[in-house]
């Protein structure tokens, strides 16, 4: 399975997933002219990549923004991750923010309300 | 009994023709009622889920709009802002005198601009250090901020000068609101590590002219500024009396 990479453009993040070290790792903005098209591929590697391996995931965000269609597609590859999780997979999310601004922390809290898979929010090092 | 009373309500859900699903539920009619009901459950199902997740994906949504406004907020607030002083900064000003120009050049009503300037102020740096220099500054801004009419804006121009925007203001009423303030700092003193230090400041007023310009006016208001630091500061002088 070939590795998925994709550069960061102005409105859209940059995709690095790795099959053999399973990191997959999503960071910059979101908020492409067409989210469903630009996160159909992303979801659809991710379906294959569970599918086809047993190894542990680890799935690292740092997105800043996202606008209301990504985090419809956002959920959707989280759904993908929890639903390997309940079926005995390695799976950790690693959200990261910005400790300054309190809405983000608020944000990811949204975000991982529904999810029983390890979630957490890691402050950022240094400004995206 | 219970089972039968469900199905009562739920053939209200059947018949309402705004619903997402009636459209198949018209075309289960053919089916066997029990097939049917049970079909009728599972699109509920499905779309109240659907909700349920449409109401998050807003309410997410909704957070980073708010964040995004409230960051484009703080940038817009930093360009035009003194750092120091919470004052409008040069650019800011300048943007409202040119703005009020062309609002007494259409409507031909007064307006006028004041410069103030820190008599001295090098020698409180020297005496007291920068720190005190800061104090003094600030302290100025906010006696400017409670001698200033309501639509008046204030800035600090550069170092220790600072300039008053007055819309619709003759010379009259500038030289009353730069006197006002004149007077407040005159009176006051500002407190730094148990000393009392105190200051003056003087004051130029300018006032519109049909054709006056930008530059011309912020240079009457100059003009009249060192007129008054040059009669023994801490005074008020303007520039149509010096013309």
């Amino acid at each position: 399975m070939e590795k998925l990479a994709i550069e960061q453009a102005l409105s859209s993040p940059s995709v690095m997933f790795d099959p053999d070290s399973g990191l997959l790792e999503i960071a910059g903005e979101s908020y492409p002219e067409n989210s469903f098209e630009f996160y159909a591929p992303i979801i659809a590697w991710l379906k294959q990549y569970l599918a086809e391996r047993d190894s542990p995931v680890a799935f690292r965000i740092d997105l800043s923004y996202l606008n209301t269609s990504s985090t419809k597609c956002m959920i959707d590859l989280l759904d993908e991750l929890e639903s390997a999780f309940k079926s005995g997979r390695t799976v950790m999310v690693e959200w990261y923010y910005d400790d300054e601004n309190e809405r983000e922390l608020d944000t990811i809290d949204e975000f991982r309300e529904d999810f029983s898979m390890p979630f957490s929010a890691v402050p950022r090092k240094d400004p995206a | 009994m219970n089972d039968e009373s469900e199905r009562q309500t739920s053939n209200d859900f059947h018949d309402d023709p705004t619903l997402p699903w009636a459209e198949e539920i018209t075309a289960d009619r053919s089916l066997e009622r029990e097939k049917s009901y049970v079909h009728f459950v599972e699109l509920k199902q499905r779309y109240l889920a659907l909700l349920k997740q449409f109401a998050k994906v807003v309410r997410i949504s909704d957070g980073y709009q708010r964040s995004l406004k409230e960051a484009n907020l703080r940038l817009s607030t930093a360009a035009s802002t003194d750092y120091l002083t919470g004052l409008s900064n040069r650019r800011r000003i300048l943007d409202q005198i040119d703005a009020e120009l062309s609002r007494s050049r259409r409507h031909n009503t007064p307006f006028c601009i004041v410069l103030a300037d820190i008599d001295e102020f090098k020698g409180v740096n020297d005496s007291y250090g920068h720190e005190a220099g800061d104090r003094v500054l600030m302290f100025v801004a906010d006696s400017m901020r409670s001698s200033v009419r309501r639509e008046d804006l204030c800035s600090r121009w550069g170092g220790e000068e600072f300039l008053i925007c007055l819309p619709q203001a003759t010379a009259d009423q500038a030289v009353h609101v730069a006197e006002k303030l004149r007077t407040e700092i005159a009176d006051s003193t500002v407190k730094y590590q148990q000393m009392d230090i105190r200051i003056t400041v003087s004051l130029g007023v300018a006032e519109y002219r049909p054709g006056s310009k930008i530059d011309e006016l912020i240079r009457e208001a100059d003009i009249a500024m060192i007129a008054a630091k040059r009669s023994g500061k801490n005074r008020t002088c303007s520039f149509p009396e010096l013309s």
